[in-house]
């Protein structure tokens, strides 16, 4: 009896660090994912951007207080201050490469990512860092026996409002509607007599601001450090690619497909639970090697 | 109102358009004939600018807009229906209009879905349908619905009744008079010659990227030798 409420309580709390995991992961790969399905730009310095995003976080929340309004000022500001870096990115050299083949444009944004690298390097040391949320979203809460942290139940809100508020930036505003026809005709949306390259800037900002958000979503679960791009660059791909290029509701699967797999691993097989996610993706693409959902490819 | 003078255009190093010249005065239909592969898509889209031309210049309302990006001719008032339509097919009916549309300081005949939906009643209807699930008669009517809301002085047709069933040929021709009537100026490109004479004023034929014939429709007409010999007709 007692072993089997240890067991519902490990598998509901490894599900709520999964999905919560998974939610953090939606946001970044979401904007992967429009960047890559409207600019057709793979943009390999998207992990950096989160990174800057959770060290920005950091900043803000030193200098306003880690509980009010810190947090919450970070949590707007930093992915603001990535959407600015990603704008001067966007205007200063990727609007020059975009007739540039894809090999040129992985190659040129692993540049920036190696350029960014540094100026965090410079600009924050190389020291960890950390931020702890405010009081209201520290400890946990008691549901029945199961204690489920606070911080992991925000994100589970976070994540969905994201994904709602994309949907409907999308299908409802002017400017999602162009970047949607943008992905696949960009030289027709030219033609109707709209600057293809403001909608472009436009879609950029916003996938940077998404990567921000991400970072600073996470600052509070993890240590803030360099090298913390990597992980999330690649981890983001793989989803992207799984969940099919440049869709938004494939980010959201493959993301859940990468938390769950790697928190549940962690109960089934601790030594090797990093490796359940990258199973789960070989098996994906081997059943639809274009990825679950409709690739804009 | 437009005026092509002397267009070189060039795909990569294939030299497509040799010298082509051709005007169009406000509120004409001027059609450009000629068989497949003469170079009327390729002068469309010269016009456009989604092929600069190399040599020569193209003056829009007498200003020079020759090299200009795309957008900014369709801003000064310049429509373009693609042959092969390009409609955004993720994108529903009302979509593929609403990002098309553009405010104009014009007092009258404003474009906006509903009057493209009295021009096009199928296109009422489906409105919500998802355009790559149209047939390619309601596509071309969409590609030239969206033109539309760009409140266009000149509207470039590529081939509009290529692939149409009579039926469907005689009603587009009705339309385009109709817009005609509205004031609109009209290049048209086609290979169906006699659609193309009933609505057309003046017609220019191109052949191997080189214009060799124009005058008036009445003059064509007449002229047995010359459609003979480049139309087949
Ligand atoms: N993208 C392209 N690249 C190279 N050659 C092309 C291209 N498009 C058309 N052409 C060539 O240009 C010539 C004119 O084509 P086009 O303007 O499409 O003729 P039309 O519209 O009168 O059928 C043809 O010989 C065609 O093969
Ligand atoms: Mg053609």
């Amino acid at each position: 009896m007692a072993f089997g409420q240890d067991l519902v309580g490990a598998v509901t709390s490894q599900l709520l660090v999964g999905l919560s995991r998974a939610m953090i992961l939606f946001v970044v790969s979401a904007g992967l994912s429009f960047v890559l399905g409207v600019l057709r730009v793979p943009n390999i310095a998207h992990g950096s951007l989160y990174m800057i995003g959770a060290f920005a976080a950091f900043t803000i929340t030193a200098l306003f207080g880690q509980a009010l309004p810190g947090f919450w000022l970070a949590l707007i500001l930093a992915p603001l201050a990535v959407a600015v870096v990603g704008l001067i990115l966007e205007r200063a050299l990727l609007s020059h490469l975009y007739q540039r083949e894809h090999l040129m444009l992985i190659l040129f944004t692993f540049g920036i990512m190696l350029i960014l690298n540094d100026l965090v390097k410079i600009g924050w040391g190389a020291e960890y860092r950390s931020i702890v949320p405010p009081d209201n979203l520290t400890g946990s809460l008691t549901i029945g026996d199961l204690p489920l942290p606070r911080y992991n139940l925000f994100l589970l809100i976070v994540g969905p409002i994201v994904a709602v508020a994309m949907w409907l930036f999308v299908n409802r505003t002017r400017i999602g509607k162009i970047s949607r026809a943008a992905a696949v005709d960009r030289e027709m949306v030219g033609v109707l007599g709209i600057n293809v390259s403001w909608v472009f800037a436009a879609a950029f900002v916003i996938g940077c601001f998404l990567a921000g958000l991400g970072g600073a979503l996470i600052a509070p679960t993890t240590s803030i450090t360099l090298g913390m791009d990597r992980t999330v660059i690649m981890d983001t791909f793989l989803i992207v690619t799984i969940g099919g290029l440049g869709n938004i509701w494939g980010a959201l699967i493959g993301s859940l497909i990468f938390g769950l797999t790697q928190s549940l691993g962690l109960l089934l097989w601790p030594q090797f639970a990093v490796v359940f996610p990258y199973a789960a993706v070989v098996l994906v693409l081997l059943a639809r090697p274009k990825g679950l959902l409709r690739s804009v490819w | 109102m437009l005026e092509v003078q002397g267009i070189h255009t060039f795909y990569g190093l294939s030299h497509i358009l040799f010298g082509v010249s051709l005007q169009v005065n406000p509120g004409e239909v001027v059609c450009l004939l000629g068989r497949n592969g003469a170079g009327k898509t390729t002068t469309m889209r010269s016009i456009i600018g989604l092929t600069a031309p190399a040599r020569g210049r193209i003056l829009f309302r007498d200003e020079d807009v020759t090299g200009q990006p795309p957008y900014r001719l369709a801003r000064r008032g310049i429509g373009y229906v693609p042959d092969d339509r390009r409609i955004f097919a993720d994108l529903t009916v009302a979509e593929n209009l609403e990002i098309a549309e553009r405010s104009t300081n014009k007092e009258s005949g404003r474009w906006d879905k509903e009057r493209v939906s009295e021009l096009f009643p199928v296109l009422g209807e489906k409105r919500s349908r998802k355009g790559g699930h149209l047939s390619g008669g309601e596509q071309k009517m969409l590609a030239i619905g969206r033109a539309l809301m760009g409140n266009p002085d000149l509207i470039l047709l590529d081939e509009p009744m290529e692939g149409l069933a009579p039926l469907m040929v005689r009603s587009l021709e009705e339309q385009i008079l109709r817009l005609k009537a509205t004031g609109l100026t009209v290049l048209l490109s086609e290979q169906n010659v006699v659609s193309a004479m009933r609505i057309s004023d003046r017609s220019y034929i191109i052949d191997n990227g080189q214009i060799c014939y124009h005058g008036t429709v009445k003059e064509l007409q007449a002229n047995e030798e010359v459609r003979k010999k480049y139309l087949q007709v």
